[in-house]
């Protein structure tokens, strides 16, 4: 039977100094460093401690709405008689643009039924398979105005992206592979990566990477 | 500003909310200590000071949403090592620089003493450099023998065996040996 090493919890004083004396010696930090990083402190962090659309639960919610009423819109116009021929569709109109992505993805839904009464009773029907920036253009997937995801991006232009793990500027599934690989090779990670927070970093995490990489949009080159 | 009684995690806290205060007040507590780790890793007070300014702005990324789930040393460890050796590997491509560079300085009060820290710095830098590492996190840094492993990304029993291993070489060198009260004679005997 092997014993466990012994606690070394029990270095002589004269050791412990000596080994302080050598490898802990004062060094002195440049006021020129103080000032750059409190100055960048001052620049980002008011900004920056906005919530980040990433972080937003009605975010992620909404994805999840979104990319739910997308898929019923494909099942159902794949199920329709005719489809790959002509189909005799009135020409889209804009509708009323939903302020919230829950109210999208309730409109998508009614897309599939090809109907949908607003309030003035007029009928209006929309293309199958509109993307959702055809359907809503001034709000982007997330549910979020265009302009202010514009605005957000400034803001975060000079941080690295959340989901961004090897650091290439692009979100792509390079990025959800080597944090798997990382993962499986019991390297240390940093929390930042419990990207859905549930105190764990494993292949939950991954899939939010994948999930965002694989979204239908054009990939978000970040920088 | 340093004598903020404030706990880490309250200022992390703090920091999420957007208080520059609180990030001053972390940035002051460990700025030295990661100047120390870096300038261990280098030899180099400019690489030092370059790595601190690399480290606290990756450590400024990381809010609004940072978490902390362990002392700030265990995460900064990783981020002041691998920047510093970072900086220095470009560093040596533009200028080679002497290895003996990273052995510290011995600076004592009399020449007994800088006998001594000689031999044991001696002693240090022969260590394999997994074990050198840890032996220096564990006495000099003073981290918990689980915080080492999360910073090294290492099983606890990996560190422990490290530690023993060392210790055990620094009980055995002649040069060393005196320091548990074990001379050479009575080791001959």
């Amino acid at each position: 039977m092997t014993l466990p090493p012994r606690q070394p919890d029990d270095l002589p004083e004269q050791l412990l100094d000596d080994l302080r004396a050598l490898h802990a010696p004062k060094v002195e930090v440049p006021p020129s460093v103080d000032e750059h990083i409190l100055a960048a402190a001052r620049r980002t962090l008011p900004v920056a401690t906005r919530t980040p659309w990433f972080r937003r639960p009605s975010a992620w919610g909404g994805i999840t709405a979104a990319a739910a009423a997308v898929g019923l819109a494909a099942v159902a116009w794949i199920a329709q008689p005719g489809v790959g021929g002509s189909r005799s569709t009135t020409t889209t109109t804009p509708r009323p643009f939903s302020e919230t992505t829950e109210e999208l993805a309730l409109a998508d839904e009614l897309s599939v039924l090809d109907r949908l009464d607003d309030s003035t009773n007029e009928t209006r029907e929309f293309s199958r398979g509109a993307s959702i920036a055809e359907v809503q253009p001034e709000a982007d997937m997330f549910g979020l105005p265009l302009a202010s995801r514009a605005a957000e991006r400034a803001d975060f232009a000079d941080a690295a992206h959340p989901l961004d793990y090897d650091g290439d500027g692009v979100i792509d599934i390079l990025d959800a592979f080597a944090l798997a690989r990382t993962i499986e090779t019991q390297v240390a990670i940093e929390p930042m990566w419990d990207l859905n927070g549930d105190g764990v970093i494993d292949d939950d995490d991954v899939v939010v990477i994948a999930q965002a990489a694989v979204r239908l949009e054009p990939r978000e080159v970040i920088r | 500003m340093s004598d903020d009684p404030r706990s880490d995690n309250d200022l992390v806290d703090a920091i999420n909310a957007g208080d520059v205060d609180a990030f001053e007040v972390l940035y002051r507590r460990y700025r030295e200590w990661a100047a120390r780790l870096a300038r261990r890793f280098t030899g180099s007070d400019d690489i030092a000071a370059d790595a601190v300014q690399d480290t606290f702005l990756y450590f400024l990324r990381q809010f609004p949403g940072f978490e902390l789930r362990a002392r700030l040393t265990t995460f900064l460890y990783p981020v002041v090592k691998h920047t510093a050796q970072g900086i220095q590997r470009k560093a040596r491509r533009a200028a080679p620089t002497n290895v003996d560079d990273v052995l510290p300085a011995i600076e004592a009060d009399n020449d007994t003493t800088v006998a001594r820290r000689s031999e044991l710095a001696a002693v240090i830098a022969a260590l394999p450099p997994t074990q050198h590492e840890t032996v220096l996190m564990r006495f000099v840094d003073g981290m918990a023998i689980s915080e080492i492993a999360i910073a090294l990304g290492v099983p606890t029993g990996t560190v422990k065996s490290r530690l023993h291993n060392a210790l055990a070489t620094l009980r055995e060198d002649p040069r060393t040996r005196s320091y548990f009260g074990r001379d050479e004679s009575s080791q001959s005997e």
